[in-house]
């Protein structure tokens, strides 16, 4: 069993099945100080009723309890952490958990059950908090994927460019639309039907077709910030990037604007995260310091969840050695000589039949073992 | 290799055009065979022929990583992909219609007959009414002619089938063609093809305006 990080990372780089994949992320997580937290099944509704909007569209499931208070199956960690924690400003927390997390989708009917590992850093959030996160969701990343992306994006930055094209409420939420589809198209029919001003219209178009590395994406991105909010973003987003050029793996940031979450509650740092197997996002997060102020504390929030359904099927991985007996041998001495080959690192198994498959057969003789030649 | 996932028909036939005349040709592509995957690996494209309403699916679940699918279907099933262009093909708009003497009653529940069960209750939600959706797959005009339905709500190209029927439009709800959608895995991975795709497509609607 791998101890530090670096091994790790390693056994599973070298294809470590998925089913220890919370236990990776486990030590992945506690390796950075995060400490677990655990919640109960079910909430009361009314957590959930009251930010409908951060559950992005999912229905919740209710049902009563024993004293008919209306329950909820939890569609969601971080609105949990978030009442209960303890935290602020000056005594901050950092927890991971492991859950599931129950949803529907609108229109369709029945539920899915998500296991769920994440982490909430709750306390202060300044560039070393989000460096870090940045640096966590990397190596999750690559315990899903040697293939993998991770985009970032910012909800002021999109805010703040979005007013400044002085729109109604219902037409920026159809810009918020255009953006997120990433549909160029759409936007441009909709300034001209709104009578935005050219120069204001093309930089938000050029900004919903920017995708790419952080390095090639930024200076551009840099050009067609206006506004206060949006620069102030831009350079927490600028600060970021040197931090993740440092390192490994940082050449994985990616900047999309097409990435970002309900405004009302996130107000920083956006993360996606992708690996090839899977068509959407694996890991989702972001800075969410408003839901804290919603919920009545004085404390900032960062933080992210790792969708383990995603992960890809375990490449199917033989034991390195089989070790084959029969009824006439001595029974302690086949384990003794099982566990000696443990003792030099291998998987064994013991087994009497020889139709097994390992990288290496062993036939035990009283003593001894004799490899089988294939 | 780019995987694409196209609608069976004519909308799919255009649009295998439009991607061959931008060098994505397939040279055993033949929409009146029965097979139903083509691929051509000197161009690097694989093509997928499947049902105008599963292509979103296909490229929503990451099979193909871009597809043609018209808007009614993007509006109906909400799929989680990027909307990259309209292809300006396969025009026609999406509208409420009814028997030419029908008066709504407005007192009633309105019994609406149609394939696009959340565009109709997401309209008529909008509105505050009261619907009863009646969920068909096909021959929407027949509903309100038998008393089915009151209304239908449906794709209208020319109108004739409607005239035919002595139904008319009583209300446009949008405008409907074909879009260029693309997986949001795929275009973090295959970024550069589904750009390169996109320009070169960009770059012909442009010449036609």
């Amino acid at each position: 069993m791998p101890n530090s990080l670096r091994e790790i990372e390693r056994f599973f780089e070298s294809g470590g099945d998925n089913q220890a994949l919370p236990l990776r992320l486990s030590a992945l997580f506690s390796s950075y100080g995060y400490k677990k937290y655990r919640m109960s099944r079910f909430e009361e509704y009314s957590l959930y009723a009251g930010n409908l909007d951060f559950l992005a569209g999912s229905n919740v499931i209710t049902f009563a309890g024993a004293d008919g208070k209306l329950l909820a199956l939890r569609p969601d960690v971080t609105l949990s952490i978030a009442k209960n924690t303890k935290a602020n400003r000056e005594n901050g927390e950092k927890l991971y958990y492991h859950e599931s997390v129950y949803r529907t989708s609108p229109g369709e009917l029945g539920y899915e059950e998500i296991d769920q590992m994440g982490v909430e850093c709750i306390g202060e959030v300044d560039l070393l908090t989000i460096a870090e996160q940045t640096e966590l969701i990397l190596r999750s990343l690559r315990l899903l994927s040697s293939d993998h992306a991770l985009d970032v994006s910012h909800s002021k930055l999109v805010h703040g460019m979005v007013a400044q094209l002085g729109l109604d409420a219902r037409a920026k939420a159809e810009v918020y639309d255009c953006i997120k589809k990433k549909s160029v198209h759409a936007f441009a029919e909709l300034a001209a039907r709104e009578g935005v001003e050219t120069k204001k219209a093309a930089k938000v178009r050029r900004m919903i077709e920017l995708s790419g590395p952080m390095d090639e994406v930024l200076p551009e991105l840099g050009t067609l910030i206006s506004g206060e909010e949006a620069a102030e973003a831009f350079v927490q987003l600028t600060a970021l990037a040197n931090e993740a050029a440092r390192m490994e793996g940082g050449d994985r940031l990616r900047l999309d604007l097409s990435v970002f979450n309900h405004l009302d509650y996130y107000n920083g740092v956006i993360f996606n995260g992708y690996i090839k197997e899977y068509p959407k996002a694996v890991i989702v997060g972001g800075q969410y310091d408003k839901l804290m102020e919603k919920l009545g504390k004085d404390a900032q929030a960062l933080g992210f969840a790792v969708n383990l359904g995603a992960a890809p099927a375990a490449r199917r991985r033989l034991p390195d050695a089989a070790l084959i007996y029969d009824e006439s041998d001595d029974v302690y001495g086949v384990l003794a000589a099982a566990d000696k080959l443990r003792e030099k690192g291998k998987s064994v198994l013991v087994s009497k039949s020889e139709r097994v498959q390992a990288k290496k057969i062993y036939l035990y003789r009283e003593g001894g073992l004799e490899e089988k030649k294939c | 290799m780019l995987n694409i996932a196209l609608p069976k028909g004519r909308l799919g036939e255009k649009a295998y055009k439009l991607l061959e005349d931008i060098g994505y040709k397939c040279s055993e592509f033949d929409s009146g065979k029965r097979k139903l995957v083509f691929t051509d690996k000197k161009n690097g494209v694989s093509y997928f022929w499947v049902k105008p309403s599963d292509v979103a699916i296909y490229v929503e679940r990451g099979v193909a990583d871009v597809g043609v699918v018209g808007k009614d279907i993007l509006l109906e099933q909400e799929p989680d992909v990027y909307e990259l262009e309209d292809l300006k093909m396969g025009v026609c708009r999406m509208a409420v219609a009814a028997k030419k003497d029908f008066e709504d009653d407005t007192e009633r529940v309105l019994r609406v007959a149609t394939k696009f069960v959340n565009v109709a209750r997401r309209h008529y939600e909008g509105e505050g009414r009261q619907i009863d959706v009646i969920k068909l797959n096909g021959s929407i005009e027949l509903a309100p002619i038998l008393g089915l339905s009151d209304v239908i709500v449906d794709i209208v190209e020319t109108g004739t089938t409607l005239k035919e029927n002595d139904l008319e439009v009583k209300e446009t709800l949008f405008p409907v063609s074909a879009r260029l959608i693309a997986g949001k895995a795929a275009y973090r991975f295959k970024n550069e093809e589904i750009e390169r795709l996109l320009m070169s497509v960009r770059e012909v609607l442009n010449d036609k305006d």
